[in-house]
C-alpha cells in the first residue's frame, strides 16, 4: 500500500526538483506515470482485498508520543478509503493526461505537475490515514495545494486574491475541525478511527459532547466542501487552470467533507441535531447555488456553482442518513463533473482562453468530440434517465422523501434548476450562431488526443456509473451493488427508505418530468428563439410579450423562467453579495481595524509605555490584594 | 516539614512592616512640618539679590547643558566600576577570618576577573586620553 | 556549569585575540566553540559524560544542571551558534560584540540552571546589560541608539519590579531557595487549606512581571517592537530567541515550584496569555516591516508559550523544548534570510526584499515557505508538532485558552501569508542579493521538517 501513497510523492519530488531541467514531455510523462501506476496498484489492491471485504492496515512509524497519546503514521485501505483512492487516482490519472495537452504552452509546466502530484499525495493521506491526525495532515496539505494551484497564474493579482480567499476560508473551517479533534481527544483519549468509533458506538458518551464534536467536524467539512456560509471561495477558485478545477474543485478535494462525515458515520448516526443541521445547510446551499448558477455567464462559474449545489445535495443525503447515497452521488458527480470541467477546458482551449458563453455559440460543428462528451455530461448531471446522475440523484431524493416530503420538494426544485442552468449553458455554448467577433470561427479547433481521450473515458463512466448501484426494481441480482459493498463500513446499519412501490414510481416520474420541463424550456428559449443571455431582459419586457409571435415561449419565460431567473438575480445580488459577503467581509476586516487601533497605542513614546506598564502592574497587584 | 511550619511563626507578615511605614511617615512629616512652619512664620521680604541663586567664585557663563566629550563619561564609568570592586572588600575584610581559604580563593577569582577587564580596557585604548 | 566555563574562557580569549581585528573570523570561531559546547551539553544530558566535578567549585544549592537543564543549555548554545554563523559576515572592527553576546549567553544559562533567586537575578542582569549595549551597537544609526535607550529605561524599570518581588518573596517565606519558597505556601494549602499569604502572592506577581517583561507578554511588550526594529538584525535574532527561551525556562521553573497553589495564580496568567495572543496577532496584521511583523509574531508566540507555564510538570519539559526549538530556528531563519536579501542598509526591512524570490532563487523560496509554515504552525513542520503538543495538553484544563490560541493562529495566517505572497506571487523589481551560507538554511529546514514528521523518533533520540 505504501507504494500507492509514495508514487505521487516521488513524482512530486522528481518533477519539482529536476523538472526544470527536463523537457516538458518527460516531466508530464513522469508525473502522469506516477499517478497511473498508483491507480494500477490501488486497483490491484481493490480487487484483491477490498472486494472480498479485507481491510489492509499498515503502520509506518510513530509520529508523536505524549503520555498516553500515541499518534501513528498509519494507513488503512478498507472499503471506504479504497473506493476514494480509486476515484482520486483514477480521475487524477485522466486529468494528468489531459493536462499534458492543456498546459503545453505554459512556462510553469513542471511546477504545475509537481503541485498536481503533491495534491494527489495529500489527498491520499487524507483518505487512507487511519486516524484523525493523518486526515488533518492531508486536509491541510490539499488546502495548501489548492492555494498554490488557484494562484498558479500568480501574475494576475485577482487570481492571487482568489487563492488567498480560498486559503483563509479554509482556515476558518480548519479551526472548527481542529477544535473537534481536540474534543475527540479529550473525550476518547485517542485519535485512532477504530478506537474512537468503537467508543462512540458503545454509546457511553454524553449526547451533548457527541453533538458538539459532530458540529465542529462539520464546520471543517463546510469549509472544505464549500457549504453556506463558507462557499464563496469555490467560484473564485476557478481562477486556477481548468484541470485543477476539475480535479480539486469538482472531483476530489471538495468531497473531503463528505468523506469525513461518512467516515464518522457512527458519530453522525447518533446525533440527530447535527444531522439536521447538515441537512438544512446542505439544502440551503444547494438551492442558493443553483439559483445563482442561472445568471452566470462564465462557463466555469456555472460549473462551480453547480458543484456547490451538488455538494449541497450530498450533504442533504448525509443529513437524511443516506450515507451510501451520498457516496454514490459523490462517485457519479466525480465522473460527470470532471467530464464537464474538462470539456469546458477543451472549449476554453479551442477558443484561446475565452470563458464567456455569450461569446461562444455554434461550436458543435467545430468541436464534435467535445460537443458529444459535453452533451453526455450535461445529460448525466441533469438526470437523463439511466445515465449515472439519474440514479444517484434519485436515490438521494428517495431518501429525502422518506425523511420528509418538504425536504424532498426542495431538493427536487434544486435538482430541476440544475437542468435549467446546465441546458442554458450547453445550448448557448454549442448551438446557435457563433458570436465572438475577436476570434474567428475558423480558428476554433478541436483539442489534441491527450485532451479528448480523458473526455471519452469519462463520458463512458458518466453513462455507466449508475450501474454501480441500481435501484431495486432492476432485480435483486444486479441492484444495490454499491450499497452492499459499503454496508460493512457502517457501525450502524443504514435505514432503507420505507416507501411503497407506487410512491416510488411517482417520485421517479416527478424527477423525469422536471428534467423534461427544463430541457424543453431551455431548448425553446435558446435554440428556437435563439436568444442570448445578455439580450434577454424579461423584467421590463412585459410589453413585448404580447407583440411577440412566440406566445408560448413568453409564457414559459414569464411563468417559469423569469421567476426563477429573478430569484437567481436576487439571490446572487442580495443574499450573496450583501448578506454573505457583507458579513464575512466585516468579520474579516475587524482584526485589521483593531490592528490600526493597537498601532496607535504603540506610539513610540516611552513615557506612555511606562504608564501602560504601571497601570498593568497596579491591576495585577489589585487583583491579588483584594 | 515541621521545621518549615514552625518558620511560619517568625515569618514576616505585612503587619511587621508597620514600624517601617511609621518611620517613613515620621521622616516625611518632619520635612513637611519644618518647611511649612518656616514658610509660615518667617518674614518674607523679597529683593532681587535674595531671589538670586547663591553663588561664589567666577561669574556664570553660558549654559550648563553643553556636550561633554564622551571620554569623561568613559573615565567616570570605569572609575565607578573599580570603585565598586573596592566596596566589596569591606565585607570581605570584616569576614576575612571566618571565610578562610575558600573565601580567599573566591575573592582572588573576583579580583582577577576585574584585572582582566582592566587589561582589556587598557589594550582597547579606553584609557588613552589623546589619540 | 561546564558551558558557563567554556563560554567565559572563549569570551575572554575572543576579546583579547580580536583586539582591533576584523570580526568575521572570530564569529565563525566562536560559533564552532558553541557547537562543541552544544555537543558536550547533549552528552551531559544523555549521561555519556559527567561534569559533576566542575560544579563543586561553585557555591552549593545555587545552581543545578540535570538532564533537562543540560538540554535547554544545549538549545541556547545551538541557537547562538546559528546566529553567529549566519550573521558572521561583518565589516566591524573589534570583537566586543561577540564577547558581549557570549556574556549574555552565560546569563541565559544561569537563568536556566538557577536554584536560588539571587542566581536568577544575576542571570537576568548578566543577560540584559550586554543587550542594552548590543541594541545600540550600530552607533551610526539613530534608531539603534533609540532602541538602546528604550530598552535600557524599560529594562531598568522591570528589573526594579523584579527585585522588589524577590524581596517580597523573601519577606513572605524567609528563604530565597527556589524549592523552599514554593513548598511553604503549598504545604499551608495542602495541610490547612490556607490561601497563599498576600505577601507571597504579591512577590510572585512582581517577580512574574519582571519575567513577563523579558518574554514580552502583553501588556509588558511595548518595548519589543520598537527595540527589535531599532536593533541590528543579529541582535534582534538573539533577543527574540535566546532571551525569550531563557526567560521561559526560568519562568516555568518558578511557577512549577508554586504548582501546589496553582489556583491562586493561574487566572491572571490565563488573562495575560489571552491578551498576549490576541494583541500580538492582531497588531501584526498591519505591519509592513519584516522586523516589526516578526516582533509581534514573537509576542504572539510568547502568548502560546504561557500555556506551558500553566501545565508545566516535571515530565513535560519536552513540550517547551520542542516549541522553543521550532520557534527559535524558524524565526532566526526568517530574519536572517530577510537580512541577507536586503541590499545595503539595515533601515526599513520590508516585505519587498522577498519579491520575486521564487523566480531567482527558487530553492531559497522553498526554504522560506518551510520556515513560514513552521512559524505559523502548519503541519509537517516542527511548529505544528510543537503547537499540537502544547494545545492538546492544555485543552483538558484550559479549553478557553486553547480556543483563543487557535483563533490567534488563524489570524496569524493573515500576516505570515505576506512572506509567501511577496516571494511567490509578486514579481521582483529590485535585484535581491544572493543568500549566503545556504547549507545552514538547509540544515535548519531539515531539522524543522524532521521534528515535524518524525517528532516522536527525534524526541526519543534526544531523550526528553
Amino acid at each position: 500500500m505504501s507504494i500507492i501513497i509514495l508514487l505521487p510523492l516521488l513524482g512530486f519530488l522528481v518533477s519539482g526538483i529536476v523538472g526544470k531541467y527536463l523537457p516538458k514531455q518527460v516531466v508530464g510523462l513522469i508525473s502522469t506515470a506516477a499517478v497511473v501506476l498508483s491507480f494500477a496498484f490501488a486497483l490491484h489492491m481493490f480487487l484483491e482485498k477490498s472486494i472480498l471485504g479485507e481491510a489492509v492496515s499498515q503502520k509506518w512509524f510513530t509520529f508523536l508520543q505524549v503520555g498516553g497519546l500515541q499518534i501513528d503514521v498509519a494507513f488503512t485501505f478498507d472499503r471506504l478509503s479504497g473506493w476514494m483512492t480509486l476515484i482520486i487516482t483514477g480521475i487524477g490519472s485522466l486529468i494528468h493526461l489531459y493536462s499534458m495537452g492543456y498546459m503545453k504552452e505554459d512556462e510553469g509546466y513542471y511546477k504545475f505537475f509537481a503541485y498536481l502530484n503533491l495534491f494527489v499525495f495529500n489527498m491520499l493521506l487524507l483518505v487512507l490515514g487511519s486516524n484523525f491526525i493523518m486526515l488533518f495532515f492531508g486536509w491541510e496539505g490539499v488546502g495548501l495545494c489548492s492555494y498554490l494551484l488557484i494562484g498558479f497564474w500568480y501574475k494576475n493579482l485577482n487570481y492571487g486574491k482568489a487563492a488567498r480567499k480560498a486559503f483563509v476560508m479554509n482556515r476558518i473551517g480548519d479551526l472548527g475541525l481542529l477544535l473537534g479533534l481536540f474534543l475527540i481527544f479529550k473525550e476518547f483519549k485517542s485519535f485512532d478511527y477504530t478506537i474512537v468509533f468503537d467508543q462512540i458506538a458503545a454509546g457511553n458518551t454524553p449526547a451533548h459532547v457527541l453533538t458538539a464534536i459532530a458540529l465542529l467536524l462539520f464546520v471543517g467539512a463546510m469549509g472544505k466542501s464549500a457549504q453556506i456560509p463558507l462557499y464563496t471561495w469555490l467560484p473564485d477558485a476557478m481562477a486556477g487552470p481548468t484541470p485543477v478545477s476539475a480535479l480539486i474543485h469538482a472531483a476530489t478535494m471538495v468531497t473531503a467533507g463528505v468523506y469525513l462525515v461518512v467516515r464518522s458515520q457512527a458519530l453522525y448516526f447518533q446525533t440527530a441535531l447535527a444531522s439536521d443541521v447538515i441537512m438544512w445547510v446542505g439544502l440551503a446551499t444547494s438551492l442558493m447555488a443553483a439559483l445563482i448558477g442561472l445568471k452566470q455567464n462564465d462557463i466555469k462559474k456555472v460549473l462551480a456553482y453547480s458543484t456547490v449545489s451538488q455538494l449541497g445535495l450530498m450533504f442533504v443525503a448525509l443529513g437524511c442518513g443516506a450515507y451510501t447515497a451520498a457516496m454514490f452521488h459523490l462517485t457519479t458527480h466525480a465522473f460527470f463533473k470532471a467530464l464537464l470541467f474538462l470539456g469546458s477546458g477543451s472549449v476554453i482551449h479551442g477558443m484561446h482562453h475565452e470563458q464567456d458563453i455569450r461569446k461562444m455559440g455554434g461550436l458543435k460543428s467545430k468541436m464534435p468530440i467535445t460537443y458529444f462528451t459535453f452533451l453526455i455530461g450535461t445529460l448525466a448531471i441533469t438526470g437523463f434517465p439511466f445515465l449515472s446522475g439519474f440514479f444517484s440523484k434519485d436515490e438521494i431524493l428517495l431518501h429525502a422523501f422518506s425523511h420528509s416530503p418538504l425536504v424532498w420538494g426542495l431538493s427536487l426544485i434544486s435538482a430541476s434548476i440544475t437542468g435549467f442552468y446546465m441546458f442554458r449553458m450547453f445550448f448557448v455554448t454549442f448551438h446557435g450562431k457563433y458570436r465572438n467577433t475577436h476570434y474567428p470561427l475558423e480558428k476554433v479547433h478541436e483539442s489534441p488526443i491527450t485532451m479528448t481521450l480523458p473526455l471519452l473515458i469519462l463520458a463512458v463512466l458518466s453513462v455507466l456509473g449508475g450501474l454501480l448501484n441500481l435501484p431495486h426494481y432492476f432485480g435483486h441480482n444486479v441492484a444495490g451493488a454499491f450499497s452492499s459493498y459499503l454496508a460493512p463500513m457502517y457501525k450502524f446499519a443504514e435505514h432503507s427508505p420505507e416507501v411503497s412501490a407506487s410512491t416510488e414510481w411517482l417520485l421517479l416520474a416527478a424527477a423525469v418530468s422536471v428534467f423534461i420541463i427544463a430541457f424543453v424550456a431551455m431548448r425553446m428559449k435558446y435554440i428556437s428563439k435563439n436568444s442570448v443571455p445578455e439580450e434577454d431582459d424579461s423584467m421590463s419586457g412585459l410589453g413585448k410579450v404580447l407583440a411577440n409571435k412566440f406566445y408560448v415561449d413568453e409564457i414559459y419565460d414569464a411563468g417559469v423562467v423569469a421567476p426563477i431567473e429573478i430569484a437567481g438575480t436576487v439571490t446572487d445580488g442580495l443574499v450573496d453579495d450583501i448578506a454573505i459577503k457583507g458579513i464575512t467581509d466585516s468579520i474579516g476586516k475587524s482584526p485589521n481595524w483593531i490592528s490600526s487601533l493597537l498601532s496607535r497605542v504603540q506610539n513610540g513614546n516611552i513615557e506612555y509605555y511606562l504608564i501602560y506598564m504601571v497601570i498593568a502592574v497596579s491591576i495585577l497587584l489589585a487583583i491579588n490584594l483584594f | 516539614m515541621l521545621d518549615l511550619l514552625n518558620l511560619r511563626t517568625n515569618m514576616s507578615t505585612p503587619e511587621s512592616y508597620i514600624p517601617i511605614l511609621l518611620q517613613m511617615g515620621v521622616a516625611v512629616g518632619f520635612v513637611v512640618l519644618t518647611l511649612s512652619i518656616s514658610h509660615l512664620l518667617g518674614p518674607s521680604r523679597k529683593t532681587a539679590k535674595k531671589e538670586d541663586n547663591f553663588e561664589c567664585g567666577i561669574e556664570i557663563k553660558g549654559d550648563a547643558r553643553f556636550p561633554v566629550s564622551v571620554k569623561y563619561f568613559l573615565s567616570a564609568i570605569l572609575f565607578v566600576l573599580f570603585d565598586v570592586e573596592v566596596i566589596f572588600f569591606y565585607p570581605y575584610a570584616v569576614n576575612f577570618k571566618s571565610m578562610g581559604w575558600d573565601g580567599f580563593m573566591a575573592v582572588l577569582a573576583f579580583v582577577s576577573i576585574f584585572l582582566m577587564g582592566f587589561l582589556y580596557v587598557w589594550k582597547r585604548g579606553a584609557l588613552e586620553w589623546e589619540k | 556549569m561546564i558551558s558557563i566555563y567554556i563560554l567565559f574562557i572563549t569570551a575572554v580569549l575572543v576579546l583579547f585575540l580580536g583586539l582591533n581585528k576584523s570580526e568575521t573570523k572570530f564569529g565563525y570561531f566562536t560559533s564552532l566553540i558553541l557547537i562543541l559546547t552544544t555537543i558536550l551539553c547533549v552528552a551531559g544530558a544523555k549521561g555519556w559524560m559527567n561534569f559533576d566535578k566542575l560544579s563543586t567549585w561553585a557555591p552549593q544549592n545555587m545552581m543545578f544542571f540535570g538532564p533537562s537543564e543540560y538540554l535547554f543549555t544545549a538549545l541556547i548554545t545551538f541557537i547562538v551558534a546559528i546566529v553567529l554563523w549566519i550573521f558572521a559576515e561583518n565589516k566591524e572592527i573589534g570583537t566586543d560584540r561577540i564577547g558581549l553576546i557570549l556574556f549574555a549567553t552565560i546569563g541565559a544559562i544561569m537563568m536556566i540552571g538557577y536554584q536560588h533567586m539571587v542566581v536568577l537575578f544575576l542571570g537576568l542582569e548578566t543577560l540584559s546589560i550586554p543587550l542594552f549595549v548590543l541594541a545600540g551597537s550600530d552607533r551610526e544609526r539613530l534608531s539603534s541608539n533609540e532602541a538602546a535607550i528604550k530598552y535600557f529605561l524599560m529594562g531598568a524599570f522591570s528589573t526594579a519590579i523584579f527585585l522588589l518581588g524577590i524581596a517580597f518573596l523573601y519577606g513572605g517565606t524567609g528563604t530565597m531557595e527556589l524549592q523552599a519558597i514554593g513548598l511553604k505556601p503549598s504545604f499551608m494549602h495542602a495541610l490547612e487549606g490556607m490561601a497563599t499569604p498576600v505577601m507571597i502572592r504579591i512577590g510572585l506577581v512582581l517577580v512574574s512581571i519582571g519575567l513577563l517583561f523579558k518574554i514580552s507578554a502583553a501588556p509588558f511588550h511595548f518595548w519589543s517592537p520598537d527595540v527589535y526594529e531599532g536593533s541590528p538584525n543579529r541582535i534582534m535574532a538573539f533577543m527574540s530567541t535566546v532571551v525569550k527561551s531563557a526567560a521561559f525556562v526560568a519562568f516555568s521553573k518558578l511557577m512549577l515550584a508554586f504548582s501546589g497553589v496553582k489556583s491562586d495564580w493561574d487566572y491572571w496568567i490565563v488573562a495575560i496569555a489571552i491578551l498576549t495572543i490576541l494583541w500580538g496577532n492582531i497588531a501584526a496584521l498591519k505591519q509592513n516591516s519584516v522586523k516589526r511583523t516578526l516582533a509581534y509574531s514573537s509576542i504572539a508566540h510568547a502568548g502560546y508559550l504561557l500555556m506551558y507555564v500553566l501545565i508545566a510538570t516535571e515530565a513535560s519539559d519536552f513540550i517547551l523544548f520542542v516549541y522553543l526549538l521550532s520557534y527559535a530556528l524558524s524565526s532566526i531563519a526568517l530574519l536572517a534570510m530577510a537580512h541577507q536579501l536586503q541590499l545595503d542598509t539595515e533601515e526599513n526591512l520590508n516585505f519587498d526584499v522577498f519579491k520575486g524570490l521564487s523566480k531567482k532563487q527558487p530553492a531559497m523560496a522553498l526554504l522560506l515557505a518551510i520556515f513560514v509554515f513552521s512559524t505559523a504552525g502548519i503541519p509537517v513542520t516542527a511548529g505544528f508538532a510543537a503547537k499540537f503538543y502544547l494545545f492538546s495538553s492544555t485543552f483538558a484544563s484550559y479549553p478557553l485558552l486553547v480556543f483563543v490560541g487557535l483563533l490567534g493562529s488563524a489570524i496569524s495566517i493573515g500576516y505570515y501569508f505576506k512572506f509567501i505572497k511577496s516571494a511567490y506571487l509578486e514579481t521582483g523589481t529590485s535585484d535581491n542579493r544572493i543568500v549566503e551560507n545556504r547549507w545552514v538554511y538547509w540544515l535548519l529546514a531539515m531539522v524543522l521538517v524532521a521534528v515535524g514528521v518524525f517528532g516522536a523518533v527525534v524526541l526519543q533520540f534526544v531523550g526528553v
